[in-house]
C-alpha cells in the first residue's frame, strides 16, 4: 500500500472515531434546540426541524440558570485570585530562599497531594459551619482556594530557574523585599501566571463535591453543577430544558479550553512527570 | 590605621548583611503565611481531625464530647454496607483503570502517527471530554441513556439489535454504566500522559526498526512497550488511585442504586453525614478515615514507585 493511501484511510477511521466520540456533546446542543415533541419522536436526527429557543428562557429564568452562572463565575475567579496570591508568594520565597524550616515546610506541602480530601471533608464542612460561611459563597471560595502543591511546585520552580543578577541591581537601588516580588518578579513569571489561571479556573468551575455539600442549605448559593443536579431532581421530566442548561454549564468553559487548547494539554501532560 | 579603617568597614557590613539577613527571614514567614495557614486548615487539620471525630458519637452539633473509643471501627468492620460500597469502589477503579489505560494508549499511538494530518485536532477533540464538568456529563448520558426516550436505545432499536428497550441503569448493569460514561470523560487526560510518555521513548529505535522492515504492530509491542515499562507502572497507579475517588457519576446518575448495587465509600459517608435519619458524624468519620488510611497506603506505594 502506497504511503498515501494509508494516509487516508488513516485520516478517514479517525475521523469516524472522533465523531463517535464527540457525540454526546454534539447531541446535546442539538437537543436543546428542539421542541419537546421532537425530542421524543426523533431523538437521533442532530438538525432540528423546529428551532427553539425556548429551553433556554425556561433553564435560564424558572429553573435559576441565571444566578448558577453568576455564582460559579464569582467563585471561580475569586479562588484562582486567591489560589495564585498563596502559591506566587509562597512558591517565590521556596524557590529562591534558604530559611529555617523550609524543608520541612516543602514535605508538608507536598504531601497534600497524597492526602484523599474527598474523604475527610467533615472537619472541613464542620470549620465553615462554625465560621458561619455554610451555605454562602465565601465558605466555597475559601475551601476551593487551599494550599495547592501542583501550583506551588510550579511557581518555585520557575522562580528558582532566575538568575540572582535579576534583582540584585534592585536592591543596590534599594527596592524592599515585596518591591522586588511585586515589581520584578511576579511579571517574570507571566507563563505560570497563565497556567495556574486557566487550571484552577477550570477545575472550579468542573468542581461538584464541595459546591455540593457546602450549599446543601441555600439553594441561592448553587454552582452550575449543583444547580444542574438539583433542576434534574425537579424537573424530571423536562428534558430539553435539561440540555439548555447542560449547554449553559459547559459553554464558558468550551471556549476557555478552546483558546487555550495546546497550552492546557501541555501542562497537563506535565502533572505526571512531578 | 588603614587596616583599622578596613575592619571597621567589614564589620560595619557584616552588622548590616545580619540586619537585612533578619529583614528578610521577617519577609518569608510573611509571604509564606497565607499557605501555611491554609496547609494547616484545609490540609493537615481535616485528616487529624477526621481521625478525631472517629473516636466519638457525634450527631454534629457542637463539639463531639461522647467518647467511644475504637468502638465506630469495630462497628465498622461488621457493616455490609461498608463492605459492599469498599467491593464496589475497587469494582470501578479497576476496570476504570483497565479499559481507559489501554484506550488512550492506543489513541496517543495513533495519534503520533507521521502518516496522520492535523493530529492536534484530532488530539483536541479527543480531549474534549476531560474539560467537561462532571456533572454535565453524568446529566448527559442519562438523556442519552434513557430507557424510552433517550437515542441510544432508539439506535439500538432502529438497527434491529435489541427489540426490548435497555434500561442501563438497571440492575446488573448500572455499575457498567457508570464505568463506561466516566470512562469516556477520562480517557483524554490519559491519552495526553501517554503522548508525553511515548516522546521519552528514542527516535532511533524505530528508525532502526524500519530499516529491518517492522510493521506498527512490530514497532508497538518490542519497541514502544518495553521502553515505557517504568512510565506505565506510575500510570497504571495514578489512573487508579484517582479512579478511587469516586463520587460525582455516582451520585448524579445513580445516587448508589440500584439495590446499592452502585453504592461507593463517598457515596456512603455522603448518605451517613447528610442523608440519614440521625447524623451520624462519628461514624461517617470513622469510615472516612478507615478508607482515606486505605488511599494514602496506596498513594504513598505510588510515590515510592515513581522514585524507583
Amino acid at each position: 500500500m502506497s504511503r498515501r493511501a494509508k494516509t487516508l484511510i488513516l485520516q478517514i477511521v479517525m475521523t469516524i472515531l472522533v465523531i463517535i466520540w464527540i457525540f454526546p456533546i454534539v447531541w446535546v446542543v442539538s437537543t436543546s434546540f428542539k421542541t419537546t415533541t421532537e425530542m421524543f419522536m426523533d431523538p437521533l436526527n442532530l438538525i432540528p426541524k423546529e428551532f427553539t429557543w425556548d429551553n433556554y428562557v425556561r433553564a435560564w429564568n424558572l429553573a435559576n440558570f441565571s444566578k448558577y452562572l453568576t455564582n460559579t463565575i464569582i467563585y471561580s475567579v475569586f479562588s484562582t485570585i486567591i489560589v495564585l496570591f498563596i502559591s506566587s508568594m509562597s512558591g517565590y520565597v521556596l524557590g529562591r530562599y534558604d530559611f529555617p524550616g523550609k524543608k520541612l515546610i516543602f514535605v508538608a506541602i507536598l504531601a497534600t497531594i497524597l492526602m484523599p480530601s474527598r474523604y475527610t471533608f467533615i472537619p472541613i464542612f464542620d470549620l465553615v459551619r462554625k465560621m458561619g460561611l455554610l451555605n454562602k459563597l465565601g465558605g466555597l471560595i475559601l475551601v476551593s482556594s487551599g494550599v495547592n502543591a501542583l501550583y506551588v511546585m510550579l511557581f518555585s520552580g520557575y522562580f528558582s530557574t532566575i538568575p540572582k543578577s535579576f534583582e540584585e541591581a534592585a536592591i543596590m537601588e534599594g527596592a524592599t523585599f515585596p518591591q522586588i516580588f511585586l515589581k520584578i518578579m511576579l511579571p517574570l513569571s507571566k507563563p505560570v501566571i497563565g497556567t495556574v489561571i486557566i487550571f484552577h479556573f477550570v477545575s472550579c468551575w468542573n468542581d461538584f463535591f464541595f459546591p455540593l455539600i457546602l450549599t446543601l442549605g441555600n439553594p441561592n448559593a448553587r454552582t452550575l453543577g449543583v444547580g444542574l443536579y438539583a433542576f434534574y431532581g425537579e424537573y424530571t421530566t423536562d428534558w430539553t430544558g435539561l440540555a439548555a442548561a447542560l449547554v449553559i454549564s459547559m459553554v464558558p468553559i468550551l471556549i476557555v479550553f478552546l483558546m487555550f487548547q495546546k497550552y492546557f494539554m501541555r501542562v497537563m501532560a506535565g502533572g505526571i512527570k512531578g | 590605621m588603614i587596616r583599622n579603617i578596613l575592619s571597621y568597614y567589614e564589620r560595619k557590613n557584616k552588622v548590616g548583611a545580619v540586619r537585612s539577613r533578619k529583614n528578610e527571614y521577617i519577609w518569608i514567614y510573611i509571604f509564606l503565611t497565607p499557605a501555611l495557614i491554609s496547609l494547616v486548615l484545609f490540609g493537615i487539620w481535616p485528616m487529624i481531625a477526621t481521625g478525631y471525630f472517629s473516636l466519638f458519637k457525634w450527631d454534629g452539633i457542637g463539639w463531639p464530647s461522647d467518647f467511644i473509643g475504637l468502638k465506630n471501627y469495630v462497628e465498622l468492620l461488621k457493616d455490609p454496607y461498608f463492605w459492599n460500597a469498599f467491593k464496589n469502589t475497587f469494582f470501578y477503579a479497576f476496570f476504570q483503570t483497565l479499559i481507559k489505560l489501554p484506550i488512550a494508549l492506543v489513541l496517543a499511538v495513533v495519534l503520533s502517527e507521521t502518516l496522520l494530518k492535523a493530529k492536534s485536532v484530532y488530539r483536541a477533540l479527543f480531549f474534549l471530554p476531560v474539560i467537561l464538568p462532571t456533572a454535565v456529563v453524568s446529566l448527559d448520558f442519562k438523556l442519552i441513556l434513557n430507557p424510552f426516550t433517550g437515542p441510544a436505545n432508539k439506535l439500538l432499536t432502529d438497527l434491529g439489535i435489541v427489540n426490548m428497550p435497555i434500561d442501563w441503569f438497571g440492575m446488573n448493569l448500572a455499575m457498567w454504566t457508570v464505568i463506561v460514561v466516566s470512562t469516556w470523560q477520562v480517557t483524554g487526560r490519559y491519552m495526553v500522559y501517554w503522548l508525553s510518555g511515548l516522546q521519552t521513548v528514542p527516535r532511533e529505535l524505530y528508525e532502526a526498526a524500519d530499516m529491518d522492515g517492522a510493521n506498527a504492530f512490530q514497532k508497538f509491542f518490542y519497541i514502544t512497550l518495553p521502553s515505557l515499562k517504568k512510565f506505565t507502572m506510575i500510570i497504571i497507579l495514578l489512573g487508579f488511585v484517582y479512579a478511587l475517588r469516586v463520587f460525582d457519576y455516582v451520585k448524579i446518575m445513580t445516587d448508589g442504586g440500584p439495590a446499592y448495587q452502585t453504592d461507593v465509600v463517598s457515596t456512603y459517608i455522603y448518605r451517613l453525614a447528610f442523608e440519614s435519619q440521625a447524623t451520624r458524624l462519628g461514624y461517617a468519620s470513622a469510615v472516612a478515615f478507615f478508607f482515606a488510611m486505605v488511599l494514602l497506603a496506596i498513594g504513598i506505594t505510588r510515590t515510592i514507585t515513581n522514585r524507583g
